[in-house]
C-alpha cells in the first residue's frame, strides 16, 4: 500500500498484542475471557514439559484432534519458536527442544478449541511453560512453591517423569525420586486446590513401554511408587504415558498418547465436584463463573 | 448510489492483483454473460487499465500500487435490473500483512480499511504452501528410499545401552567411558527461529486474528489462487478438500458456528494457465473466457466476480 505520509514523518501504527508466550497477568485475561482450563505442566529439567506442549501444537498442525477443532492460539509466534528446533527448516542435527528460559515469573501458551460434534462455544487452554529449574526450587523448598499463585488456580497438575530414565537402570529411581518429591513438596505448600486433578504422566513412553521393573509393568510401578505421595489426600489422580517426539524407528506415532488424553485434560471438569457441593448443582452459569477466574489470586 | 467495499487480504504472490486484473479485463471486454457488469466508468482507472494491461500481455503483474492511488474503485451494475454500484477494493500490497505477522503492527490506514470493509476476501496462492515439515517427517520421507541408514537408532552416549557402548569402543577403538546424559546434552546449532521460517497456515490464522481483533469476521471469502496449477496435477480436487489437507491449521479455524464465523472457499484460475507452457491455448481464446472461478466443491461458477458477489450479507 501506497504511503502517503508526509516524507520524515512516521506512519500511524496499530500495534496488536500478544504472538509469544503470555505472562501471568496477560494468561489471566485470556482466563477471564470465557471457557477455560488451565494446565500447570510440572517436571524435572529436559523431562519432555516443552515437547509435550509442542506436540499438542504440532498434533493440530495436521488437522482436529480427535474431535477437538483448532480455533486459534494468542500464542503462535511462542509455538512456532519452541518447536522450530524440531522442524526440517532448522537444519538441525537432530529433533531438539531449546531448554525453557529461566525466567522469574512463569510463561504460558494457548490454544483455544472447539468440539466438532458440538454446537458450544470455543474452549481456551492455557499451559504453563516453566523452567524445569523452577521445579527443581520448589522441589527443595516448600515455600518456593508459596510464591507462585498460579499454582492455586490450575485444574489439572502434569507431573512428568522422564520416561527414558526410568528405562535405564542407572536413573530410573533418582527420576523417579525427583517427580515424587516435586509433588510432594507442592502438595504439602498448599498451593494445590483439592479439586486440582493430579496426572503423573511418564514422557518418551517410546524408551519405557517394554521395560518391566522386576515382575511388574512400568505403569504398575510408578502407580505403586506414586501411591504413597498421594493416599490420604483428597486429590483424584492418574498415570498416563506419552511419546511427544518418539525417536527415530520408533514404532510410536508422534505425539502418542495426546489425542487420547487432551479430551480428557481439555473437556472434564475437575472442579464439577466443588461445585455441586458449594452450589449445590452443576447449573452451566455456575460453571461459567467459575471458570472465569484470575491467574493470580 | 450502493457502494460495496472489499478488502482482499492476502501474502505476497497471492493472487490478489492478477485477480483483480483479470476481473477488469472481463467486465470491460463485455462479452461475458454475468450477473454483474461494467457499469458507467467514473474518475481514474489507470491502474486498473495498467494491470490489466500486463494481464492481457500474458506478464507478471505489477504488485506494487503507485503513490497517487490507493484506492480502486471498479463501477459495476446488475444487469437485469440496471442497478449501478461501486466495487471499492483498497489494493493493499501483501507486503502490509507478511510485516504485520513479523513486527505485530499494521498502518492505521490499513486498519480503517479492515474495520470499514463490507467483506473480508483472503487470497491464497495453491502454489505457495509453506507447510510445517517435522524432522521425523523429513526423516521417514528418507527412511523409506533409504531404509538401511535408519533401521536403528543407537545411543551411543547411554552408558546403559550396551549398543551404544560397542558401538563407541569399535568406532574409537578403546573401552567407553561414562559419559553425562544425552538428555542434558545442549542442543546441537540449529538455524535460529525468524518470523519468515512460519508455515503459511499459521501466518494466515495470525492475520485472520488480527482482523477479527478490529471486528467479527463474519463472512470470509477464501480464494485459492492458480487453481488451474492444482487441477492439472489432482484432477478431482475441490477448494474445499485442498484446504483441508494443504492447510488443516487454517482449515479448522474456519469451521465454527456458521452464525460466528461464515465462510465460503472458491478457487480461482486469473491467469487462465500458465503463460509459458499454455500459451498457444490462451492466446486463441477470447480474454474474457481464460478467466474462471469455482466453487467449493470445483463446479464452475458463471464469473469472476462470484467469491465477492457472496459475501454481502
Amino acid at each position: 500500500m501506497a504511503d502517503e505520509t508526509p516524507p520524515g514523518t512516521e506512519p500511524e501504527l496499530m500495534e496488536f498484542p500478544f504472538g509469544d508466550d503470555l505472562i501471568v497477568d496477560e494468561a489471566s485475561a485470556v482466563m477471564s475471557s470465557g471457557p477455560c482450563r488451565f494446565l500447570v505442566v510440572a517436571g524435572a529439567p529436559r523431562c519432555g514439559k516443552t515437547t509435550l506442549l509442542n506436540g499438542i501444537y504440532e498434533l493440530f498442525q495436521e488437522g482436529p484432534v480427535g474431535n477437538l477443532v483448532f480455533g486459534g492460539s494468542r500464542t503462535l509466534v511462542g509455538f512456532e519458536k519452541r518447536c522450530h528446533p524440531s522442524r526440517e527448516i532448522s537444519e538441525a542435527e537432530r529433533p531438539d527442544t531449546d531448554r525453557t528460559k529461566l525466567l522469574e515469573e512463569g510463561r504460558f501458551l494457548h490454544l483455544r478449541f472447539y468440539q466438532s460434534d458440538c454446537a458450544e462455544q470455543a474452549r481456551h487452554l492455557v499451559m504453563s511453560d516453566i523452567d524445569g529449574e523452577f521445579f527443581k526450587r520448589m522441589r527443595d523448598n516448600v515455600d518456593e512453591c508459596k510464591r507462585h499463585p498460579f499454582l492455586r488456580r490450575a485444574d489439572r497438575l502434569l507431573v512428568l517423569v522422564d520416561g527414558r530414565k526410568l528405562a535405564r537402570p542407572r536413573r530410573r529411581h533418582e527420576a523417579l525420586e525427583d517427580a515424587k518429591s516435586l509433588l510432594r513438596s507442592l502438595l504439602d505448600s498448599g498451593m494445590i486446590d483439592p479439586c486440582t486433578a493430579i496426572h503423573v504422566v511418564i514422557t518418551k513412553w517410546d524408551y519405557a513401554h517394554n521395560v518391566s521393573v522386576g515382575t511388574q509393568a512400568m505403569v504398575d510401578f510408578v502407580r505403586d511408587s506414586f501411591w504413597p505421595i498421594l493416599a490420604g489426600r483428597p486429590y483424584k489422580w492418574t498415570v498416563e504415558c506419552v511419546a511427544s517426539r518418539p525417536a527415530d524407528g520408533s514404532a510410536f506415532a508422534f505425539g502418542h498418547g495426546i489425542p487420547a488424553l487432551l479430551p480428557v485434560w481439555l473437556l472434564e471438569n475437575p472442579r464439577e465436584r466443588e461445585e455441586q457441593f458449594v452450589f449445590g448443582g452443576t447449573g452451566r452459569r455456575e460453571m461459567e463463573r467459575f471458570g472465569r477466574r484470575a491467574v493470580t489470586t | 448510489m450502493n457502494q460495496q467495499r472489499f478488502v482482499l487480504l492476502g501474502l505476497p504472490g497471492s493472487g490478489k492483483t492478477t485477480f483483480l486484473a483479470a476481473l477488469w479485463a472481463v467486465l470491460n471486454n463485455g462479452t461475458a454473460n454475468g450477473e454483474i457488469v461494467l457499469g458507467p466508468l467514473r474518475g481514474e482507472q489507470r491502474y486498473l487499465n495498467r494491470i490489466r494491461q500486463d494481464w492481457l500481455r500474458y506478464t507478471e503483474m505489477e504488485r506494487t500500487l503507485p503513490p497517487d492511488e490507493t484506492d480502486l474503485a471498479m463501477p459495476l451494475q446488475v444487469r437485469a435490473t440496471k442497478q449501478d454500484f461501486t466495487l471499492q477494493i483498497p489494493e493493499l500490497a501483501g507486503e502490509n500483512y507478511q510485516k504485520a505477522w513479523e513486527t505485530r503492527e499494521l498502518p492505521q490506514k490499513v486498519v480503517d480499511l479492515l474495520t470499514q470493509a463490507d467483506g473480508l476476501a483472503l487470497f491464497i496462492s495453491s502454489d505457495q504452501v509453506e507447510k510445517p515439515v517435522r524432522m521425523d517427517q523429513a526423516r521417514a520421507a528418507l527412511f523409506g528410499l533409504v531404509p538401511a541408514a535408519f533401521a536403528e537408532t543407537v545411543d551411543e552416549d547411554d552408558e546403559d545401552d550396551p549398543k551404544g557402548k560397542r558401538s563407541k569402543e569399535a568406532a574409537k577403538g578403546e573401552p567407553a567411558k561414562p559419559s553425562e546424559d544425552a538428555d542434558e546434552k545442549p542442543a546441537p546449532e540449529s538455524k535460529p527461529w525468524r518470523h519468515e521460517m512460519a508455515p503459511t497456515q499459521v501466518i494466515l490464522v495470525e492475520l485472520l486474528q488480527f482482523a477479527e481483533q478490529l471486528r467479527p469476521l463474519r463472512r470470509l471469502a477464501v480464494v485459492i489462487s492458480a487453481w488451474d496449477e492444482v487441477i492439472k496435477h489432482k484432477a478431482g480436487d475441490t477448494p474445499e478438500t485442498w484446504l483441508k489437507r494443504e492447510l488443516p491449521l487454517l482449515w479448522q479455524f474456519l469451521q465454527r458456528n456458521p452464525g460466528e464465523l461464515d465462510h465460503r472457499v472458491f478457487g480461482v484460475s486469473a491467469q487462465g494457465g500458465d503463460y509459458e507452457a499454455d500459451f498457444d491455448r490462451l492466446s486463441g481464446m477470447s480474454p474474457a473466457l481464460r478467466p474462471k472461478a469455482f466453487d467449493a466443491i470445483g463446479n464452475e461458477l458463471d464469473e469472476l466476480v462470484a467469491p465477492l458477489k457472496w459475501l454481502p450479507t
